[in-house]
């Protein structure tokens, strides 16, 4: 069947999207994509996968229209593409903001280029007037990505808010990756068969033992930490909320008189409670759990130690 | 509905297109009747028509703009937003770093949408209301949500990031001052933002700069009495302190480091402080340490 106008030319469009942007694609995993018969969408592409034309004499003109290359199935992009290249409309609202908070970081990860700055400001004409955004990198983001590159274990001082002390061990880094505001590394440690991931910022100190290990590429940062919740329960002021510190949060805020409300604040590990607790200070009525009070005590004997 | 295309129309846009490439700075109607097969056996007006048509296809479905320059009667295309090097490095960012929480159209079309994000070395969450109050900030068009159990009205001037929460600030009409809101702390609603009132309601002072605006450090803008502070650290914590905290590390005693910074703002200090626990003291000033002491006395009880 034939396709319609409008779908001729979403199919070449979308082609030469995924084409250029996934350095080729196969004639029906294309047309799977696209949700449109793998014939179809061959007789759509004709125009470019053969397109030339002649003057009144009969006498070629050119070819130059024929940038999509289709050999064993594959689509590609040559390098004579030029549709999307002379694409003078600027990239919609929601994707500028997306391609400026990418190009943003990828100066940061990577070595910044000309064309990616020039790219960047051209972006932060269109959405950087209204939004700010800086990204920064923890210290040892590029030590443990070089160390993945390169294969090389790295013995590494960590500091954990789990242990009082800090750890010295050695990572084989798998995987580098950010997710969700932190970096991690995926690695093994001191040779363990199962990866886990780390927090870069919280590594102090790095250096190469001099071993190697194999990178496996199958080993990626996982979705989701399983990391066990504590609930506390307080009743203090609604402006304190702001002061709840990341990365717990409220998941229920009811209101009271008198400006003040009752929250409840899940807590990410169960060492972050005394951190709430402190933070939120006396003015924060604890209702639950039943210990929490004596541990707000108990935190504060122990630094008043200090500041006696 | 539309017609079944020949290949001719999609063949003859394409032609069009590379045509007016390659022939700048432009074609007159009979230069393109002449040597673009598709117009060449039309009257002089249903060739204008279908070159229109097809100008306004080139437009819709690829983004390509192309005008006519009533000066010297030819057709020309508009200059590309970006250049291939920097396509290609946008390309090249867009595989690197995933951005989650943008709900738009993902259509492939769009540049950096049809990579494999599969292999993202970098996966961001933003704010579920970075676009909307973004859309709002560009037509300004005040907004309003609820927030600690408030309405709050406000123009919005900017959104922005710091120490990795969304933040907006505006002008408040409750308040009537400047003041900042936490994104996530915006109360789940449908919509949770809505605008109100007419776009271009208000106006941005053109020389307002959005990162001056969004001081979100509060000891950057502080106001209470300033104190040279030296917080012992130990070792280990001196980069999550000043990570949090910022200051200069001037000196080392007895094993520990000495932070020196500014403390323009107590209950922020004080709050951040406390991550660190014993592992950093204040020893100076004798008067931010009884600010300190007093807060652990009344918490201790």
């Amino acid at each position: 069947m034939t396709l319609k106008k409008t779908d001729q030319f979403r199919a070449l469009r979308d082609v030469l999207a995924l084409a250029e942007e996934r350095r080729g694609i196969r004639l029906d995993d294309a047309a799977d994509h696209l949700g449109i018969a793998r014939d179809d969408l061959r007789e759509a592409l004709d125009p470019v996968l053969f397109l030339e034309w002649r003057d009144a004499l009969g006498e070629l003109i050119g070819n130059a229209g024929a940038f999509i290359l289709w050999e064993d199935g594959l689509l590609q992009v040559d390098g004579g593409h030029w549709l999307r290249s002379i694409a003078s409309e600027p990239p919609s609202g929601a994707n500028a903001v997306r391609l400026f908070l990418a190009g943003m970081i990828a100066r940061a990860v990577v070595e910044a280029t000309t064309p990616l700055d020039t790219a960047v400001a051209k972006l932060r004409e269109i959405v950087a007037a209204d939004v700010v955004f800086d990204p920064e990198l923890p210290r040892f983001v590029t030590v443990c990505q070089a160390a993945h590159d390169d294969e090389a274990v790295l013995r590494v001082r960590y500091v954990s808010e789990r242990y009082e002390s800090p750890r010295e061990f050695t990572i084989e880094c798998h995987r580098v990756a950010s997710k969700w505001g932190n970096w991690y590394v995926m690695a093994r440690r001191d040779g363990d068969p199962e990866p886990r991931p780390f927090r870069i910022d919280r590594i102090v100190a790095a250096e190469r033992t001099g071993e190697s290990f194999t990178v496996d590429p199958t080993i990626s940062l996982p979705e989701w930490f399983a990391i066990p919740e504590s609930t506390v329960t307080l009743r203090l002021v609604a402006d304190d909320l702001d002061r709840v510190p990341k990365p717990n949060r409220v998941t229920r805020c009811d209101e009271l008189e008198a400006g003040r409300v009752e929250v409840d604040i899940a807590v990410l590990g169960e060492h972050r409670v005394d951190q709430v607790l402190a933070v939120l200070g006396p003015a924060a009525e604890v209702v639950a759990p039943s210990d929490a009070l004596d541990r707000r005590r108990a935190f504060a004997r122990t630094m008043l130690a200090h500041y006696g | 509905m539309n017609a079944a295309p020949k290949r001719d129309a999609l063949e003859r846009i394409l032609q069009l297109a590379v045509y007016l490439r390659d022939a700048r700075p432009g074609r007159t109607l009979e230069q393109i009747c002449a040597d673009i097969p598709g117009y060449r056996d039309n009257d002089w007006e249903s060739a204008r028509k279908k070159l229109r048509r097809d100008l306004a296809d080139l437009h819709d479905h690829f983004g390509v703009d192309a005008h006519f320059d009533d000066s010297t009667k030819t057709y020309r295309l508009a200059a590309p937003f970006f250049t291939d090097d920097e396509r290609h490095a946008l390309i090249a960012a867009a595989e690197l770093v995933r951005i989650d929480g943008i709900e738009d159209n993902p259509e492939l079309v769009e540049l950096g949408r049809a990579v494999d994000a599969d292999g993202a070395r970098v996966v961001v969450r933003v704010d579920e209301h970075l676009l909307a109050l973004r859309d709002a900030i560009a037509s300004r068009t005040s907004v309003h949500f609820r927030y600690h159990g408030r309405d709050r009205t406000i123009d919005p001037y900017a959104v922005g990031l710091w120490h990795d929460h969304w933040y907006v600030v505006g002008f408040d009409h409750d308040r009537a001052e400047r003041r900042i809101y936490r994104l996530d702390r915006i109360e789940p609603a449908t919509p949770a933002i809505s605008m109100v009132g007419k776009a271009h309601g208000f106006e941005i002072d053109a020389d307002a700069n959005p990162a001056s605006m969004l001081l979100v450090d509060p000891n950057t803008w502080g106001r209470d009495e300033p104190y040279s502070a030296r917080i012992l650290v130990d070792d280990d914590y001196v980069s999550g302190f000043r990570d949090q905290l910022g200051g200069d590390l001037v000196e080392h005693v007895d094993g520990r480091a000495v932070i020196a910074l500014t403390v323009r703002h107590h209950q922020y200090f004080r709050d951040r402080l406390w991550f660190f626990g014993e592992h950093a003291v204040v020893v100076e000033p004798p008067e931010l340490r009884a600010l300190l002491r007093a807060w652990l006395e009344e918490l201790a009880r």
